[in-house]
């Protein structure tokens, strides 16, 4: 039985839902588990520490770790300035500049990281930049789609859903149909394990950039929190090097999983009390 | 955005980057931890090194962490100079982990006689 959980605020809040609802099922397991955040990169720091508190306590990777998967963030020389048609030469070079630093030094970094077993196949990130994701020259989906959503904004189109339905195709595609963000390979015969996020896709809607990104097998635990950060900074990236404003993310888990349900439902419990003592903080409207 | 800021990692920076890191074969710990301090600020000016790791040495990302051994990995035309899948994930966590991680990577200590 599909999930639609209410839409909330905050990464910590969808989050804390998504554990809740699937922790309560038998099992710790459910099917179609589909979270909304209205302000992408907002968080509840008391809500996060919990988090993080757990997973350092058994050897898991931080939020932050999870997060860079998907937005490598430390990597961005991040230059304040958004992007808009009338933007002057200098300062789109600055922001053009940054965006090429943040894939240069991924992209170098790449031999390293594939040292990684879990990364043999390439990374999500290097996946998005220069697929397929095993080596540079790839090619780069994410400057591929800030160009594309730049001439959009220019000739005034604020709503644009032919950026969405991909279910596995190549990314290597015809650049004047703008899709979503390929990471899955159609030949990809893996039924478990990377890439559990399979596609991520962009809807521009009345000058909002939207993102739904699919996973076919998500760790409520271990990975759910820091997967929605990372996206929620892709977004913010995009939007940033695009001028459009920030929308909704919506995360589609086909099968979500608390990984071990006792320790869930405490996770849960504490998670919670802490969201009931703190207040929102962070900042889902852009730099 | 809500990230951290980091490296403005234009042309230029890269020879410095090189001519920090020149002497790195003949550093010690305390010295690598200096000239990874310095590449790390000449890359990423912005980056505040005020949060301090269990080890007394401040803070990083790690995935910082894994830019800073690729530039000393570039440095010694060692590409993959380290497989992350055997390093201590304690030792990407700080700048003084990482010197630690490159010194012994740089001078393994040769096994000792097998007893006889």
């Amino acid at each position: 039985m599909s999930e639609l959980l209410p839409a909330a605020a905050s990464v910590s809040e969808a989050w804390l839902l998504s554990l809740e609802r699937t922790a309560d099922v038998a099992g710790g397991r459910a099917v179609h588990v589909v979270s909304t955040v209205t302000e992408p990169g907002t968080e509840i720091l008391s809500v996060r520490r919990v988090l993080d508190g757990a997973l350092d306590g058994y050897g898991a990777q931080s939020i932050d770790t999870v997060a860079e998967t998907i937005f490598p963030a430390s990597l961005y020389p991040d230059p304040v300035i958004d992007w808009a048609p009338d933007l002057s030469a200098a300062k789109r070079a600055m922001l053009d500049a940054a965006a090429d630093a943040l894939y240069e030094a991924y992209v170098g970094m790449l031999p390293m990281l594939r040292t990684i077993n879990a990364n043999k196949s390439g990374t999500y990130f290097s996946r998005m930049i220069t697929w397929p994701g095993k080596e540079a020259g790839g090619v780069n989906q994410l400057a591929l789609r800030i160009e594309r959503l730049r001439a959009e904004y220019v000739a005034g189109r604020q709503t644009h859903n032919a950026l969405d339905i991909d279910t596995a195709a190549d990314a290597q595609t015809d650049e004047e149909d703008l899709r979503g963000v390929q990471v899955y390979a159609a030949t990809d015969q893996r039924i478990r394990s990377f890439p559990c996020l399979t596609h991520i896709d962009l809807t521009l809607y009345r000058g909002r950039l939207h993102m739904t990104a699919v996973y076919r097998h998500q760790y409520l635990i271990d990975k759910a929190y820091g997967n929605m950060l990372g996206l929620s900074w892709l977004m913010q990236f995009l939007c940033q090097q695009t001028g459009h404003d920030l929308g909704e993310l919506v995360v589609h888990a086909t099968l979500a999983d608390t990984q071990n349900r006792s320790r869930a439902l405490s996770l849960a419990r504490d998670a919670r009390s802490a969201f009931d003592a703190d207040a929102v903080v962070g900042s889902g409207t852009r730099p | 955005m809500a990230p951290p800021p980091p490296p403005a990692a234009p042309r230029a920076a890269v020879q410095t980057h090189a001519a920090i890191l020149a002497s790195v074969t003949t550093r010690t710990v305390d010295q690598l931890q200096s000239d990874l301090t310095d590449l790390l600020r000449a890359a990423q000016p912005n980056r505040q090194l005020t949060d301090i790791a269990d080890d007394g040495s401040p803070k990083i990302p790690s995935l910082v962490a894994v830019f800073l051994i690729n530039q000393v990995g570039g440095s010694v035309s060692r590409p993959k100079l380290v497989d992350l899948s055997r390093v201590r994930r304690e030792d990407l966590r700080s700048l003084g982990g990482v010197a630690r991680l490159v010194h012994r990577t740089l001078h393994p200590v040769p096994a000792g006689p097998l007893a006889s």
